[in-house]
């Protein structure tokens, strides 16, 4: 069994061609055959007849020279009589040769005929050269005559023989080339009307596929990507079309999908760059606070310079160092409030705000300073541990009657910098100090408000070193606070470009 | 859906490329084989289109057959002696291997029959004879014999006492005269009926009731006639029915023409002698061609006996069939 496959349209036409054109090609050669034939025959017959015909003449011509011949014994005559008997004969040979069953025998009485002929004229003509006198060649002379008359005969009945042979053949071929013209006609028909319900399936094929893949078109042009089957046609092309269409739909959903996802992604991430913001927004409100609180610096310093000056012409050494100290804070914290800076810039100043409440306060409060590592490798953010202390002062020092201490412990552990500040104030309530400890960066920012500053310094700290529990508050009512920081000690390198910020 | 798809492409096919053969076989030249030359006898008869003739002819084709021969079958349209003879010099010059001829006119054939002879052609007469040239056999009815069966017949018909008149073709042709010598003889010594009286048609129809008319107006005592050719008795036939003498005058004739043949159905014939001409062109072809082929041949007559048609045998009677039995 043939198996019938997909066929690329090429082939497909290519076939159709060849259908169409080989039977009309056999049709116009059958035709051609036909008619070839009947001329074939035709020729056959009229060549056959104009023998036949020219035999007669030649018999006849013969018959006239030898009665000319016999009357004026002319021998020019003999010698024509001679030529047309041979003549005559050579083609009864040439008809012989191609002779049918009918006429062979008429062919050979002709033969023998004319034979006879020869042989009468023959006697007649040597007796009438042996001079032997009218009467005895007269019985041949009138044979001959009336045996040339019988050449005639025959001759005639060869020509109504070769007519009739043929006018037979043509008829049976007639009606053979009926047959053939009915049989040539079904085949045209047959191969038009094949042709037609070949065309027409054809077309159905192609619109069937092509009307699938238009109206999935239209839905993919509204943006509905399903899946699309697809009319299987027989025509490989258009397979192909469909499969890759569906292939193409197939790709764009996965892409829309995909597209989809990396929506969802990016706007997670600009939410993250929102929060980014926000904490950047929180510093500047902060710097914001701290410079609304500040009246023109210039202005300030300049002032405390010139009581510095005034306070070292009345040799007031103490009251000069105040000023001084104050003005460093004042300085630092105006210079740094943005910026990072190094723990020994920012135990500077923390010992200078110790000096300045050692003076204001007396003995009421004791502060102890302890440093025990290189300070210069430690990073901060500016203003990181002067808050802190003042915190300890002001909410657990200055709220106690008696005073406190306040204790500084600055060490190195395990490639960390501890920084420790004690003090044994009034201490923290335990709601304030959940607070602290579980602040939650995304609510609303209630610290400053209350004034602590806590954990903007925590923030601050976790958005340098990008690291969590650097920063932890102990505390018990009545007995103080330890407020405790871990700082990542740096490499050297970094130190120039952060101070220099 | 697929399987019959195929089925039918295959199917197209076939049926394609078999008309194509077929066309291609109906215009292929039929290459008859050509059948090697036989030998020819020329049949040349009394008259072409004549049954009876035809029925000789139809004889000789089935000798010729069998002996591998053919037979071309010639004759005048109407009798005529010199057209025989022209057809029969044809025949000579055209040197067949056997003429079979009728014989016209006796007398005028013998110059012809002899040189064809001399030539090599063996001759043969048939149903008439040229008795004195060199043919080598004379195939016909036995005419003498076939006028003693038409009177054996005659006694059947009437009984041994009676009157007969005889209408013959021809008062000098040989084998009326034949014919009625035949039936006189046997007459004559086996009955004791008389002949009143006896005249000729010359073998032509009108002539014949006429003829028969005359006759039974002169005699009126007829009780059977007799006529020695094939047209005699149907002319004959008709004067009887003209003259309402059916049952009274019997008829006894020669041949089967159709109408004797319905003559004798419906009562107005009482018998005819038929003569065996198939079997004579059967036998004149097997003298030629004994003669071709150079076996002896004694008898220069060849002589048939005739059968008698009556109403008992018409019914399963055929023209040209010989086989009857009497």
């Amino acid at each position: 069994m043939i198996k019938l496959k997909t066929k690329s349209l090429n082939s497909k036409f290519i076939m159709f061609v060849i259908c169409l054109i080989i039977p009309i090609c056999i049709c116009n050669i059958i035709s051609l055959a036909m008619s070839k034939k009947i001329e074939d025959g035709y020729v056959n017959m009229l060549n056959n007849m104009l023998i036949t015909n020219e035999i007669k003449q030649h018999v006849d011509s013969s018959l006239d020279n030898f009665n000319q011949y016999i009357l004026n014994g002319t021998p020019s005559k003999k010698e024509s009589y001679n030529n047309e008997v041979i003549l005559a004969k050579q083609k009864i040979g040439k008809l012989k040769k191609n002779s049918d069953d009918v006429n062979q025998y008429i062919l050979r009485d002709l033969d023998n005929t004319v034979d006879s002929y020869i042989e009468s004229s023959k006697n007649t003509i040597s007796a009438y050269e042996n001079k032997e006198g009218y009467i005895f060649y007269y019985d041949d002379f009138v044979a001959a005559k009336n045996i040339a008359s019988y050449c005639d005969a025959y001759a005639s009945t060869l020509m109504q023989n070769f007519l009739e042979a043929n006018s037979i053949a043509y008829k049976e071929l007639n009606r053979n080339s009926s047959v053939i013209y009915i049989g040539l006609a079904t085949y045209l028909i047959l191969i038009l009307a094949l042709c037609v319900v070949y065309a027409l399936t054809f077309i159905r094929h192609i619109s069937k596929g092509l009307k699938g893949m238009v109206e999935i078109s239209n839905k993919v042009s509204k943006g509905q990507f399903e899946y699309y089957e697809g009319n299987k046609t027989d025509i490989y092309e258009l397979d192909i079309l469909t499969k890759t269409f569906n292939t193409m739909i197939t790709d764009i959903k996965n892409l829309i999908s995909s597209l989809n996802g990396k929506i969802v992604l990016e706007k997670k991430l600009k939410e993250e760059e929102m929060k980014n913001l926000k904490y950047e927004n929180a510093l500047k409100e902060f710097d914001l606070k701290v410079l609304q609180s500040q009246i023109n610096p210039h202005f300030l310093f300049n002032t405390l310079n010139c009581i510095n000056a005034t306070a070292i012409m009345e040799n007031a050494i103490t009251t000069s160092k105040l000023i001084k100290s104050v003005s460093n804070i004042l300085r630092y914290s105006l210079r740094s409030m943005s910026t990072n800076a190094l723990l020994e810039d920012e135990i500077k100043i923390v010992k200078d705000y110790i000096y300045i409440q050692e003076c204001r306060f007396d003995d009421r409060v004791k502060f102890n300073l302890s440093t025990n590592m290189d300070m210069k490798k430690v990073k901060v953010p500016g203003m990181t541990i002067q808050p802190l202390v003042e915190n300890a002062f002001i909410h657990g020092i200055e709220g106690k009657e008696d005073g406190g201490y306040i204790n500084i412990y600055i060490d190195e552990e395990n490639g960390e910098c501890n920084v420790l500040i004690e003090d044994n104030g009034v201490g923290i309530s335990k709601e304030v100090l959940d607070k602290i400890n579980n602040y939650n960066y995304d609510a609303k920012h209630t610290w400053h408000t209350t004034g602590l500053g806590i954990n903007i310094v925590e923030k601050r700290l976790r958005y340098l070193y990008n690291k969590k529990n650097m920063f932890k508050v102990e505390s018990e009512e009545g007995k103080g606070t330890k407020v405790y920081l871990k700082i990542p000690i740096m490499g050297d390198e970094n130190n120039d470009e952060n101070i220099n910020c | 859906m697929k399987f019959l798809k195929s089925v039918l492409v295959i199917i197209l096919i076939a049926l394609f490329l078999g008309s194509n053969l077929y066309f291609i076989n109906l215009l292929r030249d039929k290459k008859v084989e050509k059948e090697p030359i036989k030998p020819k006898i020329v049949l040349i008869s009394h008259i072409k289109t004549n049954p009876y003739w035809l029925d000789i002819k139809a004889g000789a084709e089935r000798a010729a057959k069998e002996r591998g021969a053919v037979v071309e079958f010639l004759g005048p349209t109407t009798a005529s002696t010199e057209d025989g003879l022209k057809l029969f010099d044809m025949a000579t010059s055209a040197k067949v291997s056997g003429i079979i001829t009728y014989v016209q006119e006796e007398g005028q054939y013998k110059k012809k029959i002899n040189s064809a002879m001399e030539k090599g052609i063996p001759v043969v007469t048939i149903d008439s004879d040229e008795e004195d040239s060199n043919r080598i056999a004379y195939v016909g009815t036995d005419n003498v014999l076939a006028g003693q069966v038409a009177g054996k017949e005659m006694v059947k018909q009437i009984g041994t006492s009676g009157n007969v008149a005889i209408v013959m073709g021809g008062k000098n042709v040989k084998n009326q005269k034949e014919r009625v010598e035949g039936f006189t003889e046997y007459i004559k010594s086996n009955s004791n009926l008389k002949i009143v009286d006896t005249d000729s048609s010359d073998a032509m129809l009108l002539e014949a009731e006429i003829i028969t008319r005359k006759i039974l107006n002169r005699n009126d005592n007829i009780n059977a006639l007799f006529c020695t050719s094939a047209l005699d008795g149907i002319g004959a036939a008709r004067a009887v029915k003209d003259l309402n003498y059916k049952d009274r005058v019997k008829i006894i004739c020669f041949d089967d023409l159709d109408d004797t043949l319905s003559n004798i159905r419906n009562g107005l014939v009482s018998a005819t002698i038929v003569q065996k001409s198939n079997e004579m062109g059967y036998r004149a072809v097997n003298i030629i061609m004994d003669k071709i082929e150079g076996k002896s041949n004694k008898f220069s007559k060849s002589l048939i006996d005739v059968n008698v048609i009556n109403n008992s045998n018409i019914w399963s009677y055929k023209r040209g069939d010989d086989k009857i039995e009497n």
